[in-house]
């Protein structure tokens, strides 16, 4: 189902090294670039851990094309999200944004999502639907509303899992003063990043860092580094706004369970050859 | 393959890297079972710390996992006990030493998370009320809702759509009772206690539930959910939750599986922290529609050195609902060729695999079976 994971041991460390050259790069120019937040956020009832509680979401719509978009019946324009490379391109090496285009032009039915399959990092925090941080002293974890997806925040000292390849990646984070810095590897290929088919490989490493800049607003930053797809790591940075309804709540949420999600369940293959009996029959008393 | 090929055995081929895991994990723990644990460790004698803010602290990660040799219904052979004998004790003693090491030395990618036992128990059945430990009888209008759907890739079919299948088979959810009782893995729940909400996930299909503590009423009838809605509060060290707005779609079963209960169900669940690492989980189900009584569940939730959730891409790997389907489908064929050469035939029914068969492995639960008579309620334990 998988491809292999490119790189061998050797060049997975050569690839490392260089990452790690770049990667001081990347983080000198976005210092240059982000005056550092000055809100101290509340703190947990151990006195010392940053509160990021909360029901959170991206209201704009990178979800449509972290690149930007132009407006779409229902949907409004939107600029790029990606602040490094100052053009909000991302730096695909040549044969993978051949891919990309190819994606692109497919997305009407390639992206997984259509699949109901879990949005992965960091495309579930800029869906069109909510998200919970929820956090005890010591414990931090992440539900999506969509496709009730969760990612429980593991501790730097844990280290990472090797050779897994999941669709919601495996975590590890510290707090870096009161920003939340997450680092998050195992990711599948199988993920995009949007819907209009921007993607990475297994070996792309995400480095997430949440920083709280007002009482209802926490900037959101994604680096991405991927040698496979990527000529160099890109930043992306949006914002996550307080969901302050009265009320408000994370709803149950099944995309499987919807009349095309009834055909979800056994795609890739073609449905039509498996089903004996239409929907619209079967519904009747 | 057969039309019948266990759902979990094909999620376990698929999720093959996420369970080439749990063995790492599972020799990592080793713990010994403690002969020494007991039923029912008197409440009084271990008292819970607890959170900054003074609620009971249950937070942490639990598991299922040592309960699973426990028959889901009293075996005849134990009627009239709630407890085992010394005895029969040391011999579930035994046979969970047994269960595990079976799971810790097997060989290849599956390995089921018995490896994970820790401790045994006396009880004599998951049932504890009715006194005879057995699911009280269902009403009549509870028996016409019986469907082959029920057994899902276990039951006889015949699957022509996704919804002869179960929710679990369709990866969609276990239900409440469901995600708790002890599968042969995903058996994890993950406590996190905040002020004012206690949140709950479940590994095996990653189910979370976001339940208030602060008193609120609950959402209007009209909206319903798999997970229902949930309300909390403490009852000295106990945590009481209970869930209406459920809806007729779940089960009370292992994985959720078996016949559907009513939209009018109520449950109450309610969790103590009996030992440092036990948590008390006991469910009230309240169904009169379904169950001409209500009845009671209660199992001890432990806590093994190591333990903790992973990832559990049930959709984004089922095949088996896929594979089903097309199997179902190339009968459908065979069946019109052989009637073409004049033979006529019934459907291929199912060849009654058990699970142990179909993982091809029966060392795990046959001693279950010959030691303590018939097989939980559900055969997919």
């Amino acid at each position: 189902m998988r491809s292999p994971r490119a790189p061998g041991p050797a060049l997975r460390s050569a690839t490392l090294a260089a990452a790690v050259v770049m990667t001081t790069l990347t983080v000198a120019a976005q210092t240059a670039r982000t005056a550092p937040s000055t809100y101290v956020p509340p703190r947990l009832s151990d006195g010392k851990t940053p509160d990021f509680r909360g029901i959170w979401q991206v209201r704009d719509t990178p979800y449509v094309n972290i690149e930007g978009h132009p407006a779409e019946k229902g949907i409004a324009a939107a600029r790029s999200i990606v602040i490094d490379p100052a053009d909000g391109k991302i730096p695909y090496k040549p044969e993978a944004l051949a891919r990309k285009q190819e994606n692109y032009r497919a997305r009407a039915t390639s992206d997984p999502s259509l699949k109901c399959y879990q949005a992965g990092v960091p495309r579930a925090t800029y869906l069109p639907s909510p998200l919970q941080i929820l956090q005890s002293p010591g414990n931090l974890a992440i539900v999506y509303q969509e496709n009730h997806a969760f990612r429980v925040f593991q501790p730097e000292t844990r280290p990472h899992f090797d050779s897994a390849d999941w669709w919601m990646g495996d975590t590890r984070y510290r707090w870096d003063g009161d920003v939340l810095v997450a680092d998050v590897v195992a990711l599948t290929d199988e993920l995009w990043l949007d819907q209009a088919g921007n993607y990475h490989s297994a070996d792309v490493h995400v480095f997430e860092r949440y920083t709280m800049t007002t009482a209802d607003t926490i900037q959101y930053e994604a680096r991405l580094e991927d040698s496979n797809v990527y000529s160099r790591p890109w930043t992306l940075r949006t914002f996550l706004q307080r969901v302050k309804q009265a009320g408000a709540r994370i709803i149950e949420d099944e995309c499987l369970e919807d009349a095309n999600g009834v055909r979800h369940h056994i795609s890739p293959s073609d449905p039509r050859s498996l089903l004996k009996t239409d929907l619209s029959r079967r519904k009747k008393p | 393959m057969t039309t019948r090929f266990s759902s979990s055995v094909l999620v376990v081929i698929i999720a093959g890297l996420s369970f080439a895991m749990a063995p790492v994990a599972a020799q990592t723990s080793a713990n010994p079972a403690q002969p020494a644990a007991r039923a029912k460790p008197p409440a009084a004698s271990w008292t819970p710390s607890k959170t900054p803010w003074g609620d009971p602290d249950i937070e942490g990660v639990w598991t299922s996992d040592s309960v699973f040799t426990i028959p889901f219904e009293r075996p005849a052979q134990l009627a009239g006990r709630a407890e085992l004998s010394d005895a029969e004790y040391q011999r579930r003693v035994e046979q969970d030493s047994r269960t595990r090491s079976a799971a810790e030395n097997a060989i290849g990618s599956f390995r089921a998370d018995t490896a994970w036992i820790n401790k045994s128990f006396r009880q004599s059945s998951l049932i504890v009320v009715p006194p005879d430990g057995k699911i009280p009888p269902l009403t009549p209008q509870a028996e016409l809702r019986r469907a082959p759907r029920d057994g899902g890739t276990f039951g006889d079919g015949p699957f022509d759509g996704p919804e002869d299948f179960t929710l679990y088979d369709r990866c969609i959810t276990r239900g409440i009772v469901g995600s708790v009782l002890p599968v042969i893995y995903g058996n994890g729940n993950r406590i996190l206690q905040t002020p004012g909400q206690v949140v709950i996930t479940y590994e095996m299909v990653h189910d979370t539930r976001v339940i208030p503590l602060d008193g609120r009423p609950h959402i209007g009838q009209r909206i319903r959910q798999y997970l229902g809605d949930s309300r909390g509060h403490w009852e000295g060290n106990t945590l009481v939750v209970e869930t209406t707005n459920l809806t007729d779609q779940t089960s009370i079963g292992a994985n959720g599986n078996g016949l559907r209960h009513s939209s009018g169900m109520k449950l109450v669940e309610r969790f103590t922290r009996t030992e440092r690492d036990v948590l008390r989980y006991e469910v009230t189900i309240e169904d009169p529609q379904t169950y001409t009584r209500p009845w009671k569940i209660s199992l001890p939730l432990t806590s093994p050195a190591g333990f903790y959730l992973l990832p559990y891409e049930c959709h984004e790997g089922n095949h088996a609902i896929l594979n089903s389907l097309s199997a179902e489908r190339a009968e459908d064929k065979a069946i019109q060729d052989d009637a073409k050469k004049g033979v006529i035939r019934e459907r291929r029914r199912v060849q009654g695999l058990s699970f142990a068969q179909t993982v091809g492995d029966d060392s795990v639960l046959v001693p279950l079976l010959v030691g303590e008579g018939a097989p939980p309620a559900e055969p997919s334990r």
